[in-house]
């Protein structure tokens, strides 16, 4: 548990009419850059809340950085950074104000790095923050939550506004200045690539449920994308294949392992297999989510669960 | 640093209330003794008296209860219409510390107003009259504090429930239009007596222009624990909404 940053278990959170997180189990290593990945709605933002004590869950329960959500919410909030979706601060307050009046809360707050980011980020420092552009205002969020030295950056749609080289700085500053010291970044967003260029671990949720949680580079090694011709080949899907599309005598399936024995298999029923080719993470997300998305709530865990243990 | 961020918030309107209020008081103070509410010319006794009871007992009691519903209406509540309420509550501190740090600012803003406002009523008297007749004036910052308190508090709350502070400070209206009219109602046509916050506050001051009869002890005691419990039912909300 102490190599933890965040743990769940079955945590369930509705609101009228609308199972919001279903059941959802989380593990983030400590000191790791962790994709929380799913579609709008998909349960994202209401796990976020329920971890930062904004909300409460229905059922379940769970730990971050060790100490007990509801619980010992004052110190999470104590070693946590969040930077929220709406990205929204007090409009009359400049930068420097908001500085100010961030800085008391926090007792690793670090000057120096205010001054550092916010020339890198080059923040206008006294411009009230409701004049300021969308891209400042999230630089404006990112400095704040960058500066309090925290153990945990909980980071939902981080990217909002930013332009590209903004945005390349500020994935920089995640990987050599907070997960190189040991820190963990939680980040939520539908910015596949940014995403896939600083996370060591992937966790894909959809309809409040986890469809997948494993390393990067397991998936990225693992995952496959199996293309073969041939009459009447496996329709049938196991934990391990999906089957992704269909036409005519053309067949594609995603392998989540052992893609090599796969299309053995395929060929020995007569197939012709045209291609097994890696899968980038857009294109597993797009296949896990599509895939799973008219299952009914019996049945949409138990692959990526599966999936889970067979590459932890 | 919560204190900070809402005088931050406030100032311009406090610095304008903390002139025009004082110069209000110093204005109708100025009637009171020149020209009188009662008899005329009215003697230095009843100038004393008339200027403690009218002016302080009702302009400034009126004014302290429309300011307290307009610094309410500036409170937690309005950082849920802002979307600026998530960014608060994940700073590491109990969501009680919100409710009173904000609540003390609002004190503070409205006990500084009517200190002043009752300190210029206070020294106008003395300069239009010549001598100090009595000290008891002075002691109206209680009542007059204690009153805009208990509709600041309810405006705080209300705020909080309707999640809006123009929501809260309409209802906190409408409150205070019941206040002032339902007591002489239901002692107009039923003879009972109904606890009203202006009722008390022009009591007291009137307490204090004669200092003779019953000092409004109860009354005290029963608004200071109405000027508490908004609050109170402020943190209780707050403890348990979702935002």
């Amino acid at each position: 548990m102490n190599d933890t940053a965040i743990w769940t278990e079955k945590l369930v959170k509705t609101y009228p009419g609308v199972r919001a997180v279903d059941g959802l189990s989380l593990n983030v290593p400590r000191g790791v850059a962790y994709g929380f990945l799913g579609r709008n709605g998909a349960g994202k933002t209401s796990t976020i809340r329920i971890l930062l004590g904004l909300a409460r869950a229905t059922e379940g329960h769970g730990k971050v950085l060790g100490f007990s959500i509801g619980r010992d919410q004052i110190a999470i909030l104590e070693r946590t950074a969040y930077v929220s979706e709406s990205k929204t601060l007090y409009g009359g307050l400049t930068p420097r104000e908001l500085v100010r009046f961030t800085r008391g809360f926090y007792p690793n707050w670090s000057d120096q790095a205010v001054e550092k980011y916010s020339r890198l980020f080059e923040i206008p420092m006294d411009r009230p923050f409701a004049k300021l552009s969308q891209g400042n205002r999230t630089k404006v969020y990112l400095l704040l939550a960058l500066s309090q030295g925290a153990d945990l950056l909980v980071l939902d749609e981080p990217a909002t506004g930013l332009d590209p080289v903004v945005l390349d700085e500020f994935l920089c500053i995640l990987v050599q200045d907070v997960i190189a010291e040991g820190r963990t970044v939680f980040i939520s967003s539908h910015q596949l690539s940014d995403v896939e260029q600083i996370a060591d671990w992937i966790g894909l949720i959809d309809h409040g449920k986890l469809l997948l949680e494993a390393r990067l580079d397991d998936i990225k090694s693992q995952f496959r994308c199996v293309t073969a011709a041939g009459n009447a080949l496996p329709q049938t899907e196991s934990p391990e294949v999906l089957l992704l599309a269909s036409e005519g005598s053309f067949y594609k399936y995603l392998v989540k392992k052992n893609a090599d024995a796969f299309a053995a298999e395929l060929s020995r029923q007569g197939a012709t297999v045209a291609e097994v080719s890696p899968l980038g993470l857009r294109e597993i997300f797009l296949a896990l989510v599509r895939k799973e998305e008219p299952c009914t709530s019996g049945n949409v865990g138990g692959i990526p669960a599966a999936v889970s243990s067979s590459l932890s | 640093m919560y204190f900070w961020k809402c005088w931050r918030d406030t100032r311009s309107r406090f610095i304008f209330s903390l002139i025009a209020f004082p110069v209000l008081c110093v204005l109708f103070t100025f009637i009171s003794v020149r020209l009188g509410w009662g008899v005329k010319p009215p003697t230095v006794i009843q100038s004393w008296s008339e200027t403690t009871e009218i002016v302080l007992g009702g302009w400034t009691a009126f004014f302290s209860l429309l300011w307290g519903l307009v610094v309410g209406s500036s409170g937690l509540g309005e950082e849920f219409k802002d979307k600026t309420l998530d960014f608060l509550l994940v700073r590491p501190r109990a969501r009680r510390y919100w409710v009173w740090m904000g609540w003390l600012e609002g004190v503070w803003e409205l006990s500084l107003m009517i200190l002043l406002s009752v300190g210029a009523t206070f020294g106008t008297l003395v300069y239009l009259t010549g001598q100090v007749q009595t000290w008891w004036p002075l002691a109206a910052v209680l009542p007059l504090a204690l009153g805009g308190a208990v509709t600041y508090g309810v405006t705080y709350f209300l705020t909080l429930v309707a999640r809006s502070g123009r929501q809260g400070l309409s209802y906190g209206f409408g409150i205070l239009f019941i206040d002032l009219l339902l007591p002489v109602a239901l002692a107009y046509y039923w003879h009972i007596n109904f606890p009203s916050v202006w009722g008390f506050m022009m009591a007291a001051c009137k307490w204090l222009a004669s200092v003779s009869g019953t000092f409004p002890a109860g009354p005290l005691a029963f608004w200071t624990i109405i000027a508490l419990a908004f609050p109170l039912a402020t943190e209780l909300l707050l403890e348990r909404a979702e935002v």
